[in-house]
């Protein structure tokens, strides 16, 4: 799954910390989030959404893949 | 709603450690006392000490570590499970010359050892893995 969390986040100046500490995940998390290495659940993504001010299917999208 | 799958706090972890050191301790005392290596002695320390520490919470707990535990785990039941079944075979089938102190199977012990000691490898793996050269 595609996401544009780093653009949203750079859009409003926010660190990776500053949003994990947010949405109470370790910055970690958020690192594998935008690297695509990890997919967040409905909650995750709803809440990360919420934060950044977006739709959450403005952040994330689905990938060809992801239908396999 | 926050459900943790994993029971035992952070702080368990050093629970588990000062298990594990006993159990090593108690390891070289038998070897002391009776001049055995009782394998099964330290199987005993280390499965109950890597019990605490794979199952408790980490420093930082959130859905990708529960993940990754969880994906390592299932791994390591594998891997684990796949040695213990080939020594077994190797040593109760087939007719290798059999040295004094070897032990002949692996005991629940052992194996639950062995299998938290890949996991608790693996999940490290994977959390470095996945955390890789992205960071700010």
């Amino acid at each position: 799954m595609k996401n544009l969390i780093k653009v949203e986040r750079a859009r409003q100046n926010m660190t990776q910390a500053e949003l994990a500490e947010k949405v109470k995940v370790a910055r970690q998390t958020i690192i594998a989030i935008e690297a695509g290495r990890f997919v967040p659940s409905a909650t995750l993504a709803f809440k990360i959404a919420t934060i950044l001010n977006c739709k959450a299917d403005g952040i994330f999208e689905l990938e060809e893949k992801d239908w396999l | 709603m926050k459900h943790n799958p994993f029971p035992y706090s952070y702080w368990t972890k050093i629970l588990g450690i000062l298990i594990i050191i006993a159990g090593v301790i108690s390891f070289f005392r038998q070897y002391h006392k009776k001049g055995i290596f009782d394998i099964n002695e330290l199987a005993i320390g280390l499965s109950w000490g890597l019990v605490f520490i794979f199952f408790s919470k980490e420093r930082t707990d959130d859905e990708m570590i529960h993940g990754l535990k969880f994906k390592a785990l299932t791994w390591a039941i594998i891997v684990a499970f796949s040695i213990t079944e080939l020594y077994n075979y190797l040593f109760l089938n087939w007719r290798f010359k059999r040295g004094h102190d070897i032990i002949l199977s692996v005991s629940a012990y052992q194996f639950l050892a062995l299998t938290l000691i890949i996991a608790i490898i693996s999940f490290h793996y994977l959390k470095h893995k996945a955390t890789l050269n992205d960071a700010e």
